[in-house]
């Protein structure tokens, strides 16, 4: 296990994507150490401000310290798992393809923004776009879970294609934004205009009833297992990732499903109680 | 002479062959429900000589047993080859399940992606557009619209190597006493998870040899074993013999086949039993040979 600290808090931001198991597994702890990072708009030896303790051969990091500022950590990595012990930047788990992120503190804005595989778990708070496209892209998250104990910002899953994101408390505006398909559970209250301009997809919101935007149409109590074999599969990610306390697990009532959003395909659906 | 308490046991075997199997976890509302979908999905499926496929109900299952809580039941399904099997399950469960109020149906075997069968994935089309699919655990479910809400159905069907053909053939003085311990053996052997007894009731009394004199028919009934034909033909029966019954098993593994039986000869067993044998077709038809002598020996 290899354990990274960072040496001061810092508010100048940090690019570290070199952060990440599967290609730190091979590398020595000095080379580790002579990496480079961009610090601000410096180039900095990822030595100067983390010590560097152990070895990544069994494909584990863990971070320490306070890496609020540290950005693209676990950014396209496919396999491993990064322990994060303290509140981590933007862009964790970006473009990821396997392995696991777990985040036991807050995480920036654009978590696991384009990830393709993989598991992030965050056991705070997260900031907006997770899930998301970046600006101009065609999709967003393509694969892969995203599970969220508290509360997360704006534009939930913004343009996500496939995957699942879990988010035990409530979320910003427009949670689902031009979803293009997958799955958003949201356990707490979700934020206004969920599903705005949604194509395909789910957003399951078993204990609140947001208001609706005029563009999605009432189609009764769903009849179907699907919302109880992801009920189960909620419990199963709690229990695994050790959230049963911090997510909120009470039965799911029968959900009413609502299709639209009709100013697009109009084949998405959000499900919530009657 | 072999035998237990008493009762001959015959120094021969069965002989099994392998067929590609699959299961059906089929879930529903209410255990009626269950019951009548898997007793459509699983009818007409005696044996593959006259059948596209072999299937019956491996066991009943608890909600808590099941992939969406609901109660449930296993059900196994044997075919010649991969692809047959596959066209069958797609006929069974978009015949027999799909329209059965209330149900799913979900795969019940580790996949490999190479020879699992399409099934979801072509039952999808009956929902002309309107399907979804959820890509949970790599597993992905369709959800194809019905009347009565949604039917989910898995997409991909794990295919293994099943064992079929195991079997029993129970002598008895009198035909109310052979029923009674044919019937006391189908119980004895349906109870090992992963079997199945595919013919009605679990008990056979149509036995059947490979060929005919009519050249279109590939079966015909083994007349060795017909009372009726005592003096006539060269008789398989025990001279005390009034009536045969044959027990014919499908199984995942070739140990559940051979528990089955040996808890089938164990049942069978009673008084009025005069021999237990099996069926075999000299060696030359089965990769499986499953000797009774051997079944003895495990049961101590």
């Amino acid at each position: 296990m290899l354990t990274l600290t960072r040496l001061e808090s810092d508010p100048v931001p940090l690019e570290a994507e070199c952060l990440r198991p599967d290609t730190l597994s091979a590398l020595d702890t000095n080379t580790i150490a002579k990496l480079t990072v961009w610090h601000g708009k410096q180039k900095a030896e990822l030595g100067e401000l983390f010590s560097v303790h152990g070895s990544a051969s069994d494909g584990t990091i863990v971070l320490k310290g306070d890496c609020s500022r540290v950005k693209l950590v676990g950014s396209g990595m496919t396999a491993g798992t990064l322990r994060i012990e303290g509140p981590i930047g933007m862009h964790t788990g970006t473009s990821m393809r396997g392995g696991t992120i777990r985040v036991e503190g807050d995480a920036d804005d654009w978590l696991g923004a384009e990830m393709h595989g993989g598991t992030i778990v965050v056991t705070g708070n997260t900031g907006h776009h997770v899930g998301a496209a970046y600006r101009g892209a065609l999709r967003g998250m393509r694969g892969g879970e995203i599970i969220i104990a508290g509360s997360t910002g704006d534009e939930l899953a913004s343009t996500m294609r496939r995957g699942l994101i879990v988010v035990g408390g409530d979320t910003g505006v427009f949670p689902g934004i031009n979803l293009l398909a997958g799955t958003v559970v949201v356990l707490g209250k979700p934020g206004i205009r969920p599903g705005a301009a949604m194509r395909r997809g789910s957003l399951l919101f078993p204990h609140h009833r947001p208001e609706l935007l005029p563009t999605f149409r009432g189609a009764g109590p769903l009849d179907s297992v699907f919302p109880s074999l992801y009920f189960r599969h909620v419990q199963e990610l709690a229990k695994r990732h050790n959230l049963g306390q911090a997510l909120n697990l009470k039965p799911w009532p029968a959900l009413v499903r609502h299709s639209g959003d009709l100013v697009t395909l109009g084949k998405g659906e959000i499900l919530c109680p009657a | 002479m072999l035998s237990i308490r008493g009762i001959e046991i015959e120094d021969t075997y069965a002989e099994a062959f392998p067929l590609a199997c699959a299961r059906v976890i089929v879930t529903a509302e209410h255990p009626r429900l269950v019951r009548s979908a898997a007793t459509a999905a699983t009818g007409n499926a005696s044996s593959v000589i006259g059948c596209d496929a072999e299937a019956g109900v491996d066991c009943y299952l608890d909600p808590s047993d099941t992939p969406d809580g609901r109660p449930g039941a296993s059900l196994l399904f044997f075919g010649y080859s991969r692809p047959a099997l596959e066209q069958s399950l797609i006929s069974r469960i978009g015949q027999g399940i799909l329209p059965c109020p209330t149900t799913a149906a979900y795969n019940g075997l580790p996949i490999e992606p190479a020879k699992c069968l399409q099934v979801g994935g072509k039952i999808r089309f009956f929902g002309d557009g309107w399907q979804g699919s959820k890509l949970l655990e790599n597993r992905r479910y369709w959800r194809i619209p019905v009347m009565d809400g949604e039917f989910v159905v898995e997409e991909a069907f794990g295919a293994g190597k099943g064992v079929a053909g195991g079997n029993l053939i129970i002598q008895g003085t009198t035909r109310e006493i052979t029923l009674q311990a044919a019937e006391k053996a189908a119980d004895a052997m349906a109870s090992v998870p992963g079997v199945i007894l595919p013919f009605a009731h679990g008990i056979v009394r149509a036995g059947s040899k490979v060929g005919s004199r009519y050249p279109k028919l590939k079966a015909s009934t083994n007349q060795g074993f017909c009372p009726s034909l005592r003096g006539q033909v060269q008789s398989e029966l025990h001279p005390e013999a009034a009536v045969a019954y044959e027990m014919v098993v499908d199984g995942l593994d070739l140990p559940s086949v051979s528990e089955s039986m040996r808890l089938g000869l164990d049942a069978a067993a009673m008084p009025g039993i005069v021999r237990i044998g099996a069926g075999n077709y000299g060696g030359k038809l089965g990769s499986f040979l499953i000797h009774l002598k051997q079944l003895i020996t495990a049961e101590g």
